[in-house]
């Protein structure tokens, strides 16, 4: 009975382990698909639940970084055929840049609005182009962390985030963005 | 150009840090703390099981019903196909066949005798 009870006590810690390891990139790639914080984590809570109910079955799961990697892509794929988002329909802190409907600052309300049009302007680079930005930028990685991660040449991350970025820029001027916060 | 190719080694400028803070503040309204698993157990697993057991209960019970219909139906047939003993039943010999045509009856006296 205790050694059941520790061997479960392992079982979460390891677990727990993994969840900080690689909930931000499964977090990244399910954000990088809809631009969405708050489907993102959804998603990452699912990917790591399915894990957790995988081992229980008492399947072993070889590569779980890349097992959870998979079952978040096709996680936020069915996320998009649902008939919310085939509706077309936005959490209002997207359609108003303002998050809830509490009173801001003039310099908050300013930043929201800048980053709503940001992120309108995200949905027009490719899946791809947004998941490199989201390792760059949101989990802070260096282009031969990104390469290593995706398996592509630290050459092409560089070509790739030149690309983007300049796409971005391009983007940000004809929509009349200033970059600088 | 060198600056193109490798955007992290180079100082931020305004897109950089728009993408950053922008990034930053999407990330920090995630809360990462692992989903709770501790009364959670495999939903499906034991209702699986237990359809898999009946199924297989209803299947042997099925090919048994089957085997031994066979069976008795195989041991009425050998039944009455057993060798019937020389003069008790010679319904066979005497049994008459529809599609044969009816006989002449002959007479007694044969003419040549």
């Amino acid at each position: 009975m205790k050694s059941g009870q520790s061997s479960a006590g392992s079982r979460q810690a390891a677990f727990h382990a993994l969840y900080k390891q690689h909930s931000r990139e499964v977090w990244a790639l399910a954000y990088a698909r809809w631009l969405d914080a708050d489907q993102a984590q959804d998603i990452t809570q699912e990917a790591f639940l399915r894990l957790w109910k995988q081992w229980e079955t008492g399947e072993e799961i070889q590569n779980p970084r890349a097992w959870l990697m998979r079952v978040a892509r096709n996680l936020a794929e069915d996320y998009g055929k649902s008939a919310f988002h085939r509706n077309g329909t936005h959490p209002p802190q997207v359609l108003n840049g303002v998050k809830g409907s509490e009173n801001s600052p003039l310099e908050k309300l300013e930043r929201e609005e800048t980053f709503a049009q940001l992120r309108a302007i995200l949905e027009e680079l490719s899946p791809a182009d947004r998941h490199l930005l989201t390792l760059r930028y949101a989990l802070d990685y260096d282009a031969a962390t990104i390469a290593e991660r995706l398996d592509i040449h630290t050459t092409a991350v560089h070509m790739r985030l030149s690309r983007a970025r300049q796409r971005l820029a391009e983007l940000l001027a004809a929509h009349g963005v200033q970059p600088n916060l | 150009m060198n600056a193109n190719l490798s955007p992290e080694a180079d100082s931020e400028d305004g897109l950089d840090r728009l993408l950053r803070s922008y990034f930053q503040a999407e990330m920090t309204k995630s809360k990462f703390a692992p989903p709770e698993v501790a009364g959670v157990a495999p939903a499906r697993l034991p209702q699986q099981r237990a359809t898999l057991f009946r199924s297989r209960i209803v299947l042997a019970l099925s090919l048994l019903l089957v085997l031994s219909g066979l069976w008795l139906l195989l041991g009425n047939r050998s039944r009455s196909s057993l060798p019937v003993p020389a003069g008790m039943n010679n319904s066979a010999a005497e049994r008459h066949d529809p599609f044969q045509p009816a006989q002449p009856a002959r007479p007694d006296s044969s003419p040549h005798r």
